[in-house]
This record gives C-alpha cells, sequence and structure tokens, in this order.
C-alpha cells in the first residue's frame, strides 16, 4: 500500500524488495530442508535427514509465525526494512563474524602447535581476512 | 538522544504504531527513539519533525 506523509517521502516498500523481504529466509529454509533431506537420503541416513530438514522446516516456520510480533523473529526472518532492524543486523553479522574469525584463529593457531595442517580453518582466516580487506576497500571508495 | 517524540506523539493522539507506520518504520524503532536508545538517521529525523511541523533542533536535543 502506498503511503504519503507530510514530508512528502513515500514508504511504501518496493514490491520486489517487499517480496524478497518476506520470503527469502522460508525458501531458504524450504530449500535447506530438501538439501538436507538429499544428501542424507543419498547417504542412506534418512531418519537423519528428516530431522535436520524437521528442524530446517521448524526454525523457517516459527520466524514465519512470529515475525508479526517479535522483532527478534523479523529480524531473523529477513524482515530488515526498518533502518534500525537494518543495524541491528549489520551489528549482529558483525559480532558474529568476530567471533568466527576468534575461533578460526584459534584453531588454526593450535592445529600449527601441534604439527598439523591448518586445513579448513587456514581457509575460512585466509577467505575471511580477504573478504574483509576488499570491502574495506570498495566501502572506502563508495561510501 | 533527549527529544520531544513522545509528548508530540501523544498530544496528536497517535500510537506509536500509527506514527511508526505513518513514517515507515516499526513500532519498536519509535519506541527506541522515544527512549533514547536509539539515534535515527538523518532523514527520518528531518521526515519526524517535519511530521510534526517543526525543526530537528526543536525535537531531538543534543545536550
Amino acid at each position: 500500500m502506498l503511503t504519503e506523509d507530510r514530508t512528502g517521502a513515500s514508504t511504501a516498500p518496493r514490491p520486489w524488495a517487499s517480496f524478497c523481504s518476506r520470503w527469502s529466509v522460508p525458501i531458504i529454509c524450504l530449500l535447506a530442508a530438501g538439501g538436507y533431506l538429499g544428501v542424507f537420503a543419498a547417504r542412506g541416513k534418512v531418519w537423519d535427514g528428516l530431522a535436520t530438514s524437521g528442524i530446517m522446516l521448524g526454525y523457517g516456520t516459527v520466524l514465519l509465525l512470529f515475525r508479526r510480533r517479535s522483532e527478534i523473529a523479523a529480524v531473523l526472518s529477513g524482515h530488515r526494512t526498518d533502518e534500525r532492524r537494518q543495524q541491528i543486523n549489520l551489528r549482529a553479522c558483525t559480532f558474529s563474524m568476530n567471533v568466527i574469525a576468534v575461533v578460526a584463529l584459534a584453531a588454526a593457531f593450535a592445529d600449527l602447535a601441534r604439527g598439523r595442517d591448518t586445513g579448513a580453518w587456514g581457509v575460512i582466516c585466509v577467505v575471511g581476512g580477504g573478504s574483509y580487506l576488499a570491502g574495506v576497500a570498495i566501502y572506502s571508495v563508495r561510501a | 538522544m533527549l527529544n520531544d517524540v513522545r509528548e508530540l506523539r501523544t498530544a496528536k493522539g497517535l500510537s506509536q504504531q500509527g506514527l511508526g507506520e505513518t513514517l515507515g518504520v516499526s513500532r519498536q524503532t519509535i519506541n527506541a527513539i522515544e527512549q533514547g536508545r536509539y539515534d535515527p538517521s538523518l532523514p527520518l529525523a528531518i521526515r519526524l519533525a517535519r511530521y510534526f511541523g517543526k525543526t530537528v533542533e526543536e525535537v531531538f536535543h543534543a545536550d
């Protein structure tokens, strides 16, 4: 619905953005559930597949049902048309990435100390560090 | 940041939900602004002030 406040600024979300905001996370949950079921079924572990896909479907359903009542569910379900919710999402992503960086670095150093290859932890550190450097460079120019 | 949003809103007989819908933000965002927990972006601050027929400085108080 198009609304117009006294400032003349339109507050109506664009239809495509509104659709993505509303359905992207439930669709991802549905696809992930199908993926889990398919992968586990291919390995002959149908019950494990049903359990993991059930968790994904349950998560998506809870977000879908509670996103109007709970701000947490709204942000988690991708409904971030509001500027404060976008800021909450950015801060949560930053916090999460910091935790992942600390864990990946600690695990990589632990593997090195044991005389092993850093393996997947090393890849995560390189990709994380590289993407951060690229992000700083790009947003420094664009912002 | 301290502000007069709650007073201005109640004087108009508006709910947080109503004001949020008018400005295109959530009820929780209006509540957070009123309580000083969230400082709105400049565009939203200007929209809020214009909605109440005031300047940004009259609605938001830096000191």
